[in-house]
């Protein structure tokens, strides 16, 4: 199944998401602080990552920004999970958020949409895998006995 | 510093005091939710556990609805809004206003259905926009009929083109959710339809309506950002249609 990056400021979301995910058979790393998250992001393959809007050190707007830069050109999902910061004076903060990210919830999530929401974020990424195959075959480009394509 | 001064700074206060906790116990509350799921899963069909554990989702989800309704008291003031989900929004703030219609009402909802579409608005002014439209579409229709309520999103290309008719400000190039409330009543004509959002202007009997709904509504609109229009068939109906700017997630552009 998936490895999920899982950050938020808060320890006891950490452990019961991470729990909930982990009986769905996913791998889960999980963060509280973006320093740090940004810092093992190239150590491991992720296929999807879930993050807070509102953290210490490194706002969330920023943290996806340089962490799609580091991902860049290929696209893992984001699930932005936000703790209420929904004034407008987070106005700017949350409208970049918004255009960087492939889902927005809201905690507290009940964990049968969050769930869903990491299976419609998955099959997002598998799609794209499929076209991007597709497009290849089209091109002359993919040869199925490749061991990593594109 | 003056009595309305006042209350405004008070209400202000309490905005600020309202979200910090609403945040705080937001986060309080979504470890509880993971959490019963697990003790559910491990309850090896108990049924004494299963009860319990949805006792306690029922509790967490309806202490998210009083956190909500405490967010949405503490900023009536309309000038602050809240980054909401527009379907779930407009359900929540639809079914209050419909519970407050007589029963010789039915209410007819077509609704897209649009997740990761969300808005700058108010939950609060969203029921007063409702109540008002609904409460004309009432009275139009002398108490008994169907009033049909849709939501729908649509892209607006160029400014002012595609829509001239929307009332208000151009409404910037974009998308936006159409919120329209259609009734089966006798229409308004020519006359009515240019005074309609004026302040005090009013079709009903004196001492029945203050005039002051529809222009209520108008200001609301802007507010958002938003832009309003209202289509009416003499002898057949009237439609309240209004946009409100869309922002979403990339979920579309994989």
């Amino acid at each position: 199944m998936a490895h999920i990056l899982i950050l938020d400021d808060v320890p006891e979301i950490l452990d019961t998401m991470g729990t909930f995910l982990s009986a769905y058979e996913h791998t889960v790393s999980v963060f509280t602080d973006p320093r740090r998250a940004l810092d093992n992001f190239p150590l491991s393959h992720f296929d999807l990552i879930i993050t807070d809007a509102l953290m210490p050190h490194i706002n969330g707007d920023e943290f996806i920004c340089r962490l799609n830069e580091m991902i860049a050109p290929k696209r893992i999902p984001i699930i932005v999970l936000s703790g209420g910061a929904t004034d407008n004076k987070n106005k700017s903060l949350l409208n970049n958020i918004l255009k960087n990210v492939d889902f927005f919830l809201t905690k507290p999530v009940a964990p049968d949409q969050l769930l869903d929401t990491v299976n419609r974020a998955l099959a997002l990424q598998t799609q794209s895998t499929k076209d991007k195959q597709f497009e290849a075959v089209r091109l002359g480009l993919y040869k199925s006995n490749a061991r990593r394509v594109l | 510093m003056n009595s309305q001064e006042r209350q405004r700074h008070k209400m202000e206060s309490l905005g600020q005091l309202a979200g910090g906790v609403a945040h705080e116990l937001n986060n309080v509350l979504q470890p509880i939710f993971f959490a019963i799921d697990t003790i559910q899963r491990r309850s090896e069909g108990d049924p004494l556990i299963i009860e319990s554990s949805q006792k306690i989702t029922s509790c967490v989800t309806r202490a998210a609805d009083i956190i909500d309704d405490i967010l949405a008291f503490a900023r009536q003031d309309s000038d602050r809004l809240d980054f909401l989900n527009i379907n779930e929004t407009f359900d929540h703030s639809l079914t209050f206003a419909v519970g407050l219609l007589p029963k010789t009402i039915i209410v007819h909802v077509n609704a897209e259905k649009r997740p990761s579409y969300w808005s700058w608005i108010n939950k609060t002014d969203l029921v007063r926009v409702f109540t008002n439209l609904l409460s004309n579409a009432v009275d139009a229709m002398n108490n008994k009929g169907d009033i049909h309520v849709s939501l729908k999103y649509l892209s607006i290309l160029s400014q002012g083109r595609s829509k001239p008719d929307i009332i208000g400000e151009d409404l910037a190039p974009g998308q936006y959710a159409c919120i329209s409330v259609r009734d089966e009543g006798g229409g308004l004509d020519t006359t009515e339809l240019e005074s309609i959002f004026d302040p005090f202007f009013t079709t009903k009997d004196i001492g029945e309506g203050t005039g002051l709904g529809l222009a209520i509504v108008y200001n609301i609109i802007k507010n958002w950002h938003g832009g309003i229009e209202v289509e009416a068939i003499d002898g057949q109906g009237t439609e309240f249609s209004f946009y409100i700017p869309v922002y979403r997630t990339g979920e579309d552009s994989y």
